[in-house]
């Protein structure tokens, strides 16, 4: 159906298209994407521009504590505010739930509040200014309680309870053999909570229709999933909502979950009009879940010459109040925790607890960051103290390619053999240019690994269609291009079967059928999988056509050609759709394919003050086969920027009573450009048989090992332990201490 | 509703001021996010960029409000940007790449970074060693405040800074520790100028006061004072209040190297 279209919207209603009238590059060849034109003009329209006419506003009431019991929601102040419509709070929706894996989130806070920021109520107003201030004199009627904020205390008897059932999220545990080594290295690591930082805070435009639908607009990873939580969170039927995709500014995970989507449909469905919302850079900070933090206590045995043995790990992840995606998110720090080394016998743990800490769920990396940094800085420090270089010990423990991993099992196979990936990290050159005066340098090394794809035997479908008209060829997907680029991908891996002509990207809405997320590194597998199916057969159809004409077969396509082979009828179309669910996944092969990759990080730390300059990283990375190697190389530089930034200095810091201290980004420091150091990408193409045209998901690799190898060159540097990321400032390493 | 006044004299500028929850408004850079950012409606905003002088730097003996203590110093009036290059002096010659960000630099203003309780005072240290005073305006005329001296909520109810007057000095060193090199805030600072009315300070913890030494000039002009310096700074420090030795020892180690910029000068 057609709704009324925002008066600003960009890659939103499915009219909207990428790529218009312009031929792709072939896959493979560098070249520019035409659809980011609009982005370099400063033209791209985001999220947060969205309006249309008679909208209203809508502003979220927030937890000011961390765990209590609402006794009362005092709103009558808030109604006299001039221009305010309605205030909605969780008795308005008593009992609906929220949640992509577990449906434990209230729409929004009922009875209790479970952490800092929790959304408690939804103010409308005629006016962004009046639901402000309506938000403002809403009072809240609180009894405090004392939150449980230290994970490690979660599973304690006395522990107060924060889950549906007792505190446990999940818990899962590997145990294979009882082989030991005579050497034996403990160390404990941690790992912060680094949030996603896209720079579009969340916003959307709801709709509502005459005929009872309403149609979303909202910047998000996944169009179909937000409409599943949301029918369901708002008791609606599948065809009662309609989402679009609006212009996404950033993702890396942060919008995988639901933020303003149910609180906007709710809105206008209560008040009949548009409802708009845009969150301020605080609120968003508040709003979707961050990366988990981590505390995991590690064992390393091996022989005196440095093979190893066993590795026993016990690891527990902070879920924060709410489960969001913790149950794959520990499944794949689980999964990855031996990273890719050889182990004659394992005993892993990994936990996830629920506390009244912000919710942690989707980042980048998916916890194979935090698992790198575990496996990887146990290897350093056995390398130390066994006094073996720490490239050397790595090179005596990977695995052979095929050779099975010491966690799931699944064979190291569709992918670079690892040490191939650590060479062509060090096979590029150091900075020239000394450390200044007073600087010492370190360099170190980290191997990553990830899965590309959701695994483990989950549905993970992607359809796309692609459709020939006398005018080119135009693919229909609802994936979300959040700046990954997947447009330019299916643009690409459709006109490789359609050379000479151009080929648009049609936004679909969820009227069309799922393209899953942009979320696990998967668009390019999954929906590019499923344009690269269609358009085989398409094009399969168009030079049979030929042939039945007595038309030769070109080696480029025109419009002559289209003219004279689809009809006379000017709107003749042909099309062809295919569902790509592909490679499967069970037990015995629970990943799609492997992200490997490797970073060298050369740091320069001041021996007086401590400050880290981060001089040069490298990374390189099995990528498949590049479909579009110049936004690879784009995501190898911003994932590793992203890494760096991580190390040293990004986190949301959460004080005693589990209030989030963090505001902006005054406060949560993202790398700026004068911190970005040198960054080398190194593309390593291995490609994959059962994917389209060997191509993998890259996305989250960049962030897997840099924040480890950061880490590894401060400690060369220094010879701190850095034992925790971010490290921020290490300590200095001057002795004296003046009198 | 706010009414939005642009002085065009500092009696005008003060007049307004004096209305009850007024906000005044130099370069804007902490006061537009704050207003954004919370909602707030203050009564009147009163904008001094159309007062006469506000945007110059001039010898403060040449003003009609001079005092004796005005000779050799300089007058820097309350619309001066952080970026402007009359001041770079100060900071080695260049602008300070370490606050904010450029475009920032160029709005924000001296005057208001030492005087608004919104955000932390980075720039204090400088200009304290640079013996800075702010002007300030109120029904009782003019007074000079020492800017180490500034309460963290800002100027009384009626009151207006107009400007700030320092010393012209010969040589000024500047060195900070923060979690990044810019746009993160001081966590330990030293700074030294050498020049008549000038000295060196000392900050320490995000936010934290400024403490002037006491009779440092001599060291400071010294080429071989460096330990003298960095022991005076550790004095300083301890008089204050309890300080770690960690910290301590890395104000000891700043003033070294700040005392040797102010002999090997290389910028700031």
């Amino acid at each position: 159906m057609d709704a009324p279209r925002p008066r600003s919207s960009a890659r939103s209603d499915g009219r909207t298209r990428t790529g218009a009238g312009t031929v792709p590059a072939p896959v493979g060849v560098r070249g520019i994407r035409p659809q980011d034109e609009t982005k370099l003009r400063g033209e791209h329209r985001f999220a947060p521009m969205l309006h249309t006419d008679g909208e209203l506003h809508a502003v979220t009431v927030r937890a000011p504590v961390s765990r209590a019991v609402i006794r009362r929601v005092e709103n009558a102040a808030a109604l006299r505010v001039p221009g305010a419509v309605t205030v909605l709070t969780g008795a308005d929706l008593p009992g609906r739930r929220l949640g992509s894996k577990v449906q434990d989130q209230p729409v929004l806070a009922q009875h209790e509040i479970r952490h800092f920021g929790e959304p408690v109520a939804l103010v409308v107003a005629t006016s962004a200014r009046a639901a402000r201030t309506m938000a403002t004199v809403l009072t809240l009627d609180l009894d405090v309680l004392p939150p449980l904020v230290d994970p490690s205390r979660a599973l304690d008897a006395d522990a107060p309870q924060v889950g549906p059932d007792g505190n446990l999220v999940t818990t899962a545990r590997t145990r294979r053999g009882d082989a030991r080594g005579k050497q034996v290295v403990r160390r404990t690591w941690r790992t912060g909570r680094q949030d996603a930082a896209f720079l579009a805070p969340e916003a959307g435009l709801a709709v509502p229709e005459p005929d009872g639908t309403v149609h979303l607009w909202v910047a998000t990873q996944d169009l179909h999933a937000d409409h599943l939580q949301v029918t369901r969170a708002l008791g609606l039927r599948a065809d009662e909502l309609v989402l679009h995709h609006a212009g996404i500014g950033g993702a890396f995970g942060g919008r995988e979950d639901i933020t303003v989507q149910a609180h906007l449909v709710l809105a206008a469905l209560r008040t009949g009009r548009p409802v708009r919302m845009a969150y301020t850079r605080a609120e968003s900070l508040a709003a979707h879940p961050s990366r988990h933090p981590m505390r995991t206590d590690v064992e390393l045995t091996c022989d005196d010459d440095g093979r190893f043995v066993s590795l026993r790990t016990r690891t527990l992840l902070d879920g924060g109040a709410y489960a969001h995606t913790s149950l794959p998110v520990t499944a794949i720090v689980h999964d990855f925790s031996a990273g890719m080394y050889r182990f004659d016998a394992v005993d892993l743990e990994t936990t996830t607890v629920y506390t009244n800490n912000p919710p942690a769920g989707a980042m980048r990396g998916f916890g194979a960051t935090q698992a790198c940094f575990l496996i990887e800085s146990t290897v350093d420090a056995v390398a130390a103290e066994l006094g073996i270089d720490p490239i050397d010990l790595r090179r005596r423990n990977l695995l052979e390619p095929e050779e099975p991993l010491a966690t799931t099992g699944q064979p190291l196979a569709g992918c670079a053999d690892p040490r191939e990936v650590l060479d062509a990290a060090l096979s590029v050159p150091e900075p020239a240019r000394a450390p200044a005066e007073g600087m010492r340098r370190g360099a170190g090394v980290a191997l990553g690994i990830k899965s590309a794809g959701l695994g483990h035997g989950k549905p993970d479908p992607a359809t796309a269609a692609v459709r020939l008209t006398r005018s080119g060829v135009e693919v229909i997907s609802a994936a979300a291009d959040v700046g990954q680029g997947v447009d330019e991908v299916l643009r690409r891996m459709v006109g490789h079967h359609f050379p000479g002509l151009p080929v648009t990207v049609r936004v679909a809405d969820t009227s069309f059928p799922t393209a899953g997320g942009s979320k696990a590194s998967r668009q390019t597998m999954a929906s590019g999988g499923a344009a690269a199916r269609a358009a085989e057969r398409l094009a399969q159809r168009l030079r049979e056509r030929a042939r039945e004409k007595g038309r030769p077969v070109p080696d480029r396509w025109s419009h002559d050609d289209l003219t004279a082979l689809l009809g006379d009828d000017h709107a003749d179309t042909w099309t062809e759709t295919d569902t790509n669910d592909g490679p499967p996944t069970g037990p015995g092969r629970p990943h799609k394919a492997f992200q490997i990759m490797a970073h060298r990080a050369v740091v320069d730390v001041d021996e007086l003050t401590g400050e880290c300059s981060v001089v040069q990283v490298v990374c390189a990375q099995d990528c498949g086969r590049a479909v579009d190697p110049v936004a690879v190389e784009g995501q190898l530089v911003g994932g590793t920027v992203q890494g760096v930034g991580f190390a040293l200095w990004e986190e949301r810091d959460v004080d005693a009573e589990g209030r989030q201290l963090t505001t902006g980004f005054g406060d949560y420091l993202l790398p700026g450009a004068t911190d970005v150091p040198e960054v080398v990408p190194v593309i390593v193409e291995h490609p994959q048989s059962d994917l389209a045209f060997g191509a993998k998901g890259i996305g989250e690799g960049p962030l897997v090992s840099s924040p480890a190898a950061v880490a590894a060159a401060i400690r060369a540097a220094t010879g701190e332990p850095v034992a925790s990321i971010p490290a921020r400032r290490v300590v200095p390493t001057r002795s004296e201490v003046p009198a | 509703m706010t009414t939005h006044l642009f002085a065009s004299t500092w009696d005008e500028a003060l007049h307004c001021a004096m209305t009850r929850d007024a906000v005044v408004v130099g370069g804007g850079t902490s006061v537009q996010p704050w207003l954004t950012s919370t909602g707030t409606e203050p009564s009147v905003l009163v904008y001094l960029r159309d007062v006469p002088g506000a945007w110059s730097v001039v010898p403060a003996d040449s003003l009609p409000d001079a005092t004796a203590h005005s000779a050799g110093r300089l007058r820097v009036g309350a619309m001066v940007s952080v970026a402007d290059p009359i001041l770079r002096p100060l900071f080695g010659g260049t602008e300070p790449s370490w606050f904010a960000t450029p475009a920032v630099r160029r709005r924000a203003t001296v005057v208001g970074n030492v005087v608004s309780p919104l955000g932390p005072r980075e720039l204090v240290p400088v200009l304290a060693a640079c013996g800075a005073q702010l002007v300030v305006m109120g029904e009782y005329g003019t007074r000079m405040v020492e800017v180490t001296s500034i309460p963290t909520a800002g100027l009384g109810a009626g009151e207006i800074a107009c400007g700030l007057e320092l010393c012209d000095p010969e040589r000024v060193a500047f060195r900070r520790v923060a979690l990044r090199p810019s746009v993160s805030r001081s966590e330990v600072a030293v700074a030294a100028a050498v020049g008549d009315g000038c000295g060196a300070t000392v900050s320490i913890g995000v936010g934290g006061p400024t403490l002037r030494l006491e009779g440092a000039e001599e060291c400071l002009r010294d080429p071989g004072g460096a330990e003298d310096f960095a022991d005076a700074c550790v004095r300083s420090c301890l008089a204050a209040g309890d300080v770690d030795p960690k910290t301590l020892q890395l104000v000891s180690g700043m003033a070294e190297r700040v005392h040797r910029d102010l002999h090997n000068p290389k910028g700031v």
